[in-house]
């Protein structure tokens, strides 16, 4: 992929020992808001460098970074959480945290805390690729619903590294749930973006080769969203590998996430070719 | 009108240089390349192509230019302000302080030593780029039908020249040792400060935005 392998790797070392240092830093910081800031500073390093591990084929290590970035999100309670716990496989922590924000929403007097609002995205594909199809899935109330009402009216807004709107989010979670949807057609704005992403950073040999990019070639964003899908899919005997043969994509996201699955999955049909 | 700290991360200079810069101002590289600058040429390069050119395609052979690369004439200065807002976290899931984005650039990726440069630039709220005095805020992030896989957050692009008043203070890092305290999970620390004596401190004025540490 041109990408400088010596470049990563010393990322990688970087963004992993800072993510350590800034969770260190927060345990010992009183200053509510200082604290929270090295909260977020430490579990986006944690969330770089396990992308960085994935692009030196070190999955083991990955995993382990997606679940400390995924602890870290899930003490900040933001639900993107779940989307770092996923990319680990890291199920029953995952299922630990749901259950958690389950009750805190059952329980607020208040609808939701508007911060943690656009957020519910990540909840509501979690709840599509994981709760859904359980036979218990727990009181629940109308809590999905909930969400979905609460999220409607911010659909244009833009989240994530991608930007893609809290609208195309809603489209997945519902084509995930509902198998009169087309989970391709939802599929394609995040796979459609990253694609350009890819392209547009990968045609600049100098930042493409010292990863100076907030978008990472490995975006975890994107990565994330197929392996909800891939779950969710699952559960109907369909493969994301087989829809994402169909989308015209550049060699360079190919490589990536043909890689990823493979390692993520590791079963027989990650071993198909896309 | 904004102030907003901003950091710039320069690499390879001796201790000397980063005296010179108090003293002489952190300029763009035109500026270095054509030095002294002709003053009327201002206008004319600080345009919205070139401001997407500095951006986007740095490294590229400028057909303008008898095909140099950008960067070597660019008259915009690349710093940066961390994530200015903590709201924007919870929309893009990523947060980091200005030092670690302006770090690896000052070091070239954590490979040699490198200084920054604490200042403060000027920021109108919306673009203006062809006024020199205000800097541009590239904080329109992830906006979907203008996204730019190159637009770091926070990125607060300067113009011409940041001025020896506006330069607080310098920080020499050293890479091995930045290294070494991250493999111990210790937020490493610059291995010395100095100070700028032609700095003008902003904060008798209002509207200062601070960095995000």
């Amino acid at each position: 992929m041109r990408l400088d392998s010596e470049v990563i790797s010393r990322e990688h070392r970087f963004t992993k020992g800072l993510g350590t240092a800034h969770l260190l830093a927060a345990q010992e910081i009183k200053n509510p808001l200082h604290h929270f800031d090295h909260l977020a500073f430490s579990a986006t390093n944690f969330r770089r460098a396990a992308a960085d591990a994935l692009l030196l084929n070190d999955f083991d290590s990955a995993q382990n970074l997606f679940i400390q970035a995924g602890k870290v999100y899930s003490t900040m309670r933001m639900p993107y959480a779940f989307c770092m716990l996923e990319l680990a496989g890291a199920t029953e922590i995952a299922h630990h945290f749901w259950n958690s924000i389950v009750e805190q929403e059952q329980a607020s007097k208040e609808k939701y805390q508007t911060h943690i609002n656009k957020q519910h995205v990540y909840t509501l594909l979690f709840y599509a690729a994981e709760i859904s199809k359980r036979k218990n899935p727990g009181s629940l109330g109308n809590l999905p619903e909930r969400i979905r009402n609460e999220l409607e009216s911010a659909r244009p807004v833009p989240l994530g590294v991608l930007g893609l709107p809290v609208g195309a989010y809603l489209n997945l979670s519902t084509a995930l749930l509902e198998s009169e949807t087309s989970i391709e057609e939802a599929l394609l704005p995040f796979v459609t973006a990253y694609n350009s992403a890819i392209l547009q950073a990968s045609a600049s040999l100098h930042h493409w080769r010292q990863m100076s990019l907030p978008l990472h070639p490995a975006e975890p964003d994107l990565l994330a969203v197929l392996v909800l899908t891939h779950v969710a899919l699952q559960q109907r005997r369909r493969s994301v590998i087989k829809i994402l043969r169909q989308m015209p994509l550049s060699w360079q996201a190919v490589t990536v996430i043909k890689e990823f699955l493979r390692m993520r999955f590791r079963e027989e049909e990650s071993e198909r070719h896309i | 009108m904004i102030i907003q700290k901003v950091i710039k991360g320069i690499s390879r200079i001796s201790e000397n240089e980063a005296i010179q810069f108090f003293q002489q101002g952190i300029v763009c590289n035109w500026w270095r390349k054509v030095n002294p600058l002709p003053s009327h040429e201002i206008p004319l390069r600080l345009t919205p192509r070139n401001l997407d050119w500095h951006q986007n395609h740095y490294t590229v052979a400028d057909p303008s230019e008898d095909g140099e690369e950008f960067g070597r004439h660019t008259p915009f200065i690349s710093t940066t302000a961390g994530t200015v807002e903590r709201d924007t976290f919870t929309k893009t899931n990523i947060m980091h302080p200005a030092w670690e984005v302006a770090l690896p650039f000052a070091t070239e990726n954590l490979k040699t030593d490198g200084y920054l440069f604490y200042c403060y630039l000027f920021i109108i709220g919306r673009p203006a780029v062809p006024l020199q005095a205000f800097a541009e805020e590239i904080r329109e992030l992830n906006v979907y039908t203008s996204f730019s896989a190159f637009q770091p957050e926070g990125e607060i692009t300067a113009k011409i020249i940041i001025p020896p008043a506006q330069i607080e203070y310098a920080e020499f890092w050293r890479a091995d040792d930045v290294m070494d305290a991250v493999d111990q999970g210790i937020l490493p620390t610059p291995a010395k400060t100095i100070r700028n004596n032609l700095f003008i401190s902003p904060d008798i004025y209002n509207n200062v935005r601070d960095l995000l540490r």
